[in-house]
This record gives C-alpha cells, sequence and structure tokens, in this order.
C-alpha cells in the first residue's frame, strides 16, 4: 500500500515563556519538556487509524504536525513523500491533509453552511463552478445537503461537527486528521460522526487519523496508536491493544467496557476470551460459557 | 434572553428588490440621500416620496412593517421640526409671549420632516431587503479599486463578515456566563448605574478571555484551510449584474436627473404670487 504519512524521529518542543525560564534559575538544569520526542509513525493510504492517550502525551501536537500547522524541530514529517518543512509544499500539503478541530463553533468562518464548505476551495482558487460541485458533493457526502442555507446556529453539535468534514472534503483531501472532534458532542452526534468518518473510509477510501479519548471509538478503527510522554508506547489492532489491560490502566487510560468486563471476569476465573471487544461478542462468549458449564 | 437579538433588520421575502446586486442597492441609497439634499421645493418631495413607494411596493414589505421601524426615529423628528418652528427668523405669523412662529420656519420644519423621514425610511430600505452577508460582499467589491493605494478592502470585509458569524455566538455566551454568576448570587439588576456598570465586570472579564480563544482557535482552522489572504482566491457565489441591476441603475441616473431638474422649479409660494400677478 502506498504510504501516506510518514514521520522519523520526530520531537517538537513549545517554547517556554522567558519570564518563566528566568524563575526557574535553580531548575535551569532540568530536561526541556519535549511535546514529540522521536516519533516514528507510518501511516498507509485508505488506513483508519486512531490516536489515544491522555492529556499532554503528545497526540495532538504530532496531529498539527501533519497539516504543516507545526514544524518538526528535528526530525522530519513527510506527506506523501513531501517534506512538511518546505515552504512550497505547505499549501499542497494543507490541501492534502484537512483537518478538524475539536470545538465545531470555532472553526466555521461563514453565516450560511454552504458558504463555510465553500471557504476551503475557495482559498485555493477553484473556479466558481468546480466550488459548487464540490460543496454540493460533499454535504452529500456527509448527508447534511439539507441545510445547504441553514445557518450554523441553528445546528446541533454533531450536525456542526459534520459541516466541518464537508468543509475539508470539499478541498478534495486525501486525508483528514481529526483532533477530539467527539469531544464536546452528545452521544447521538458522537455517533453520527463516527458513522460518517467509517462511511468516508469504506467508499472513498479517505485515510483517517482520528484523536479521540472514547475507547468505543478506538475499537473501530484498523489500527491504534498509544501514546504517552510524546512517544509511541503501544501500536496494533484494537484487539491487541485492548488485551493489554493492565499496561492501559497504568497509562491513565481505559479499554472499552466489555473488554474490562471480561477481564475482570477472568480475574475470577471465568474462563472467557480476553480480547472482547463489543456487547455482541460478550454476548456469545457469555453463551458459550454457559453451555460448557 | 440576549438570544432574540438580531443583527440587521432584514425582511426574508423574496422579491425583485431583494435579488437585486447588493452594489446596485448601495450605490442607489446614496444617490438617492445626495437627491434629497438637493430638492428645494414641494414637488421634488413628492417625486421622491412616490420614487420611494414604488421601492418598497416592488420589494413587497407591508408598509406597516416600516411605518413600526420608524418609531425610533419620532422623537430627533419631532425635535428638529418644533426647533425650526421656533428658531427661524423671517415674516412672523403668530406671537406667543417671546415666541414666534415665522413662514419661513414653518416652511423649513415641514422641509426637514419630509426629508429626514425620506432618508431613514430609503436607507432602511437597503437593509431591509439585503442580508448583512450579501452587504459586505457589496461593499467589498464596490471598494475593490481602492486596494491600489493599499486600503486591505479584502481583509476589512472578511473581518466583518466574521463578526456578524460571532455575535451571535458572543451573544449566547454573555446570557451563559451571565445566569451562571446569577446562580451564584450577582446582582445585575439593581442599584445605580455605577454599581449596575461594575456588577458586569465579573461578565466581561470571562467573556473577553474565551473571545480571545475563539479567535486564536478559528484562526488556525482557517490557516489549516489554506486561508491566505486573497492572493490567489476565487469565489463560489461571485457577484454579477443581471439585466435588472441595468433597469435599476438606468432608473436611479434619470431620478438624478429629474430631482436636479425640480430645483428649477417655482417653489409653490412664488407659483400663487405668480398667479396673483397675472392680469385679469
Amino acid at each position: 500500500m502506498d504510504e501516506m504519512i510518514r514521520s522519523v524521529d520526530l520531537a517538537y518542543r513549545y517554547e517556554q515563556d522567558e519570564d518563566e525560564n528566568e524563575s526557574d534559575t535553580q531548575s535551569a538544569v532540568k530536561d526541556p519538556v519535549y511535546a514529540l520526542n522521536g516519533v516514528n509513525v507510518t501511516i498507509s493510504k485508505g488506513e483508519f487509524v486512531v490516536i489515544l492517550g491522555h492529556n499532554g502525551s503528545g497526540k495532538s501536537t504530532f496531529a498539527r504536525h501533519i497539516n504543516a500547522l507545526l514544524q518538526p524541530q528535528e526530525g522530519s514529517m513527510l506527506i506523501e513523500g513531501m517534506d512538511t518543512r518546505e515552504e512550497a509544499n505547505l499549501w499542497t500539503i494543507r490541501q492534502k491533509a484537512g483537518m478538524i478541530f475539536q470545538n465545531p463553533d470555532n472553526q466555521m468562518i461563514a453565516s450560511i453552511v454552504e458558504d463555510d464548505v465553500a471557504f476551503g476551495p475557495e482559498n485555493i482558487g477553484l473556479p466558481p463552478k468546480q466550488i459548487r460541485e464540490n460543496v454540493d458533493d460533499s454535504l452529500k457526502a456527509v448527508g447534511m445537503e439539507k441545510y445547504r442555507l441553514s445557518s450554523p446556529q441553528h445546528l446541533s453539535g454533531g450536525q456542526k461537527q459534520r459541516i466541518a468534514i464537508a468543509s475539508i472534503l470539499a478541498m478534495t483531501p486525501e486525508c483528514i486528521v481529526l483532533d477530539e472532534p467527539t469531544a464536546m458532542l452528545d452521544p447521538k452526534g458522537r455517533r453520527d460522526v463516527m458513522d460518517t468518518l467509517i462511511k468516508l473510509n469504506k467508499e472513498r477510501h479517505m485515510t483517517v487519523v482520528h484523536i479521540t479519548h472514547y475507547m468505543e471509538e478506538a475499537v473501530e478503527a484498523d489500527r491504534v496508536i498509544v501514546m504517552d510522554h510524546g512517544k509511541v508506547v503501544m501500536e496494533g489492532t484494537p484487539r491487541q491493544i485492548f488485551v493489554r489491560v493492565e499496561e492501559m490502566k497504568a497509562l491513565g487510560l481505559d479499554v472499552p467496557p466489555m473488554t474490562e468486563l471480561a477481564w475482570r471476569l477472568r480475574k475470577d476465573g471465568f474462563d472467557i476470551p480476553a480480547d472482547i471487544l463489543t456487547v455482541e461478542e460478550m454476548t456469545n462468549a457469555l453463551c458459550q460459557l454457559k453451555s460448557k458449564m | 434572553m440576549l438570544k432574540d437579538i438580531t443583527v440587521g433588520q432584514y425582511y426574508r421575502v423574496d422579491s425583485v428588490i431583494h435579488r437585486m446586486d447588493p452594489r446596485t442597492k448601495i450605490i442607489g441609497t446614496f444617490l438617492f440621500i445626495i437627491e434629497l439634499f438637493l430638492v428645494k421645493n414641494l414637488i421634488g418631495f413628492v417625486i421622491a416620496g412616490i420614487m420611494l413607494a414604488v421601492v418598497i411596493h416592488l420589494a413587497k414589505i407591508p408598509f406597516r412593517y416600516i411605518v413600526r421601524g420608524q418609531k425610533s426615529i419620532a422623537f430627533l423628528l419631532l425635535f428638529t421640526m418644533v426647533l425650526n418652528i421656533f428658531m427661524s427668523s423671517g415674516d412672523p405669523l403668530i406671537k406667543i409671549g417671546f415666541l414666534k412662529i415665522t413662514k419661513q420656519g414653518l416652511y423649513t420644519a415641514v422641509f426637514m420632516g419630509l426629508r429626514l423621514i425620506l432618508l431613514v425610511v430609503g436607507a432602511s430600505m437597503m437593509t431591509l431587503t439585503t442580508t448583512p452577508l450579501n452587504l459586505t460582499d457589496g461593499l467589498e467589491k464596490l471598494l475593490r479599486p481602492l486596494k491600489k493605494i493599499h486600503v486591505p478592502v479584502h481583509d476589512i470585509a472578511m473581518m466583518m463578515s466574521i463578526a456578524l458569524r460571532f455575535i451571535p455566538i458572543l451573544m449566547d455566551e454573555t446570557d451563559k456566563i451571565m445566569k451562571a454568576q446569577m446562580a451564584r448570587g450577582a446582582d445585575f439588576e439593581s442599584g445605580n448605574i455605577m454599581q449596575r456598570a461594575k456588577s458586569l465586570i465579573p461578565v466581561l472579564v470571562p467573556l473577553f478571555l474565551s473571545a480571545f480563544r475563539r479567535a486564536d482557535e478559528l484562526a488556525t482552522a482557517m490557516e489549516a484551510r489554506c486561508y491566505r489572504g486573497d492572493e490567489g482566491r476565487t469565489k463560489m457565489k461571485d457577484l454579477t449584474y443581471d439585466k435588472r441591476d441595468y433597469i435599476a441603475q438606468a432608473a436611479l441616473l434619470a431620478s438624478l436627473g429629474i430631482m436636479i431638474g425640480t430645483r428649477y422649479l417655482p417653489g409653490i409660494s412664488q407659483m400663487i404670487a405668480a398667479v396673483g400677478k397675472l392680469p385679469g
């Protein structure tokens, strides 16, 4: 498979305030705090990757490197082989790797839905006719074509976030990076956003890099990357990751509720598979257990 | 409580005037204002009034709605007219104590009143038939020539449309913060003006903080969507003049000509005087 994103020994440190440095004269020897410290990740085209990690683990910083909002201080970040540090690649990279943020209100520019979706393609300088086509097509892809002329105020959080996805789609990207897009949504909105992402991934082979706190969303990914203190600590399919319940808990992370239940049942001596992720799997496992007894 | 505030006073209905290019409407409003100051006599005002009535009719805006919108200027209108009646010098008609009403004063008062009413109704026709967003677009395109002398026209227009987008959001936020403070015992309704102003500080500080945070996030999101000012930028809905715009512009030019023409018509008083002088 073609590779979409590749980071090599990526390191980044946020600049500290000057006065903070001055007051910290005794601890000047202290190591600088790296937001990212040697991250090596390769993501192929068409993959659905979820990045997990508690606050301050560096996952948002990593996401911002993909979109070239941040440039690596050490190591390198390649998007389809283009170095994000090259000024000439900047706008191509931002068009190819669209980014969605947490607060849906703070990423909408226009007061009418379709004008907001048109903002991206207008910036790239597409001809008006092409913009129109892209806008209609991407609103359809997220199932919001009925709200074309609405104003964002009258939409729910989940709907606004789907408009934000449409706004990125209208720029015809290869990859969508989402920085906790579901954190401010209700369960229904979260489900709608996830369904939209899965649909885009399956039908349009869109590469999705999804950052989240919700383990049930991670279950639906092709691959899960767990970050801690600016490093990748675990990587694998959801099943491979979530069976390591103790390690996850040590990192301050949860596992899906059913995996947790299976883990507790096993601790109590029940013979049940450890890699259960969903309610259906749990039901099956319990039924089998019952028939064995 | 703050949610009901709307920006501008757009009246949503489909009409020729609503569909007209905002630029035509902006130019038209300015021309109309200039015309009103050119007018010197009653005939001019009558013609201006008829023109405005035609536009109102075409815009399909109920007359009552417009009248209701003018309540706010009623005081200003009354004040100007009274002042003009009593303060002008000229031939006295009636004398009450030290106050006197003059013929000239009466004339100026009536003319001033008419001028003010036509002015405000004319200007509100623009905002009634054009969404704030369209108005911004129109201004951007109209002022584009100013870019040659380094006026950041695009940036100003972008700021205006973002402001329009965020006014309702910040309204909501103010509402939320006020309720949160009220739940903790804040009192915004009693006390004198100074005390009330002081009690707003705990609302304004978090509001400003949040506005700055929003601005920062919005800027990042815009950058992530390839925004780099207006270089190489296209528009999905570019403004183009339609047939109706050309007709409207021709009509506007004609009206300017007529208005200038009325200046050379004799006023009514002169006409009566002229009739009186006629022999037999």
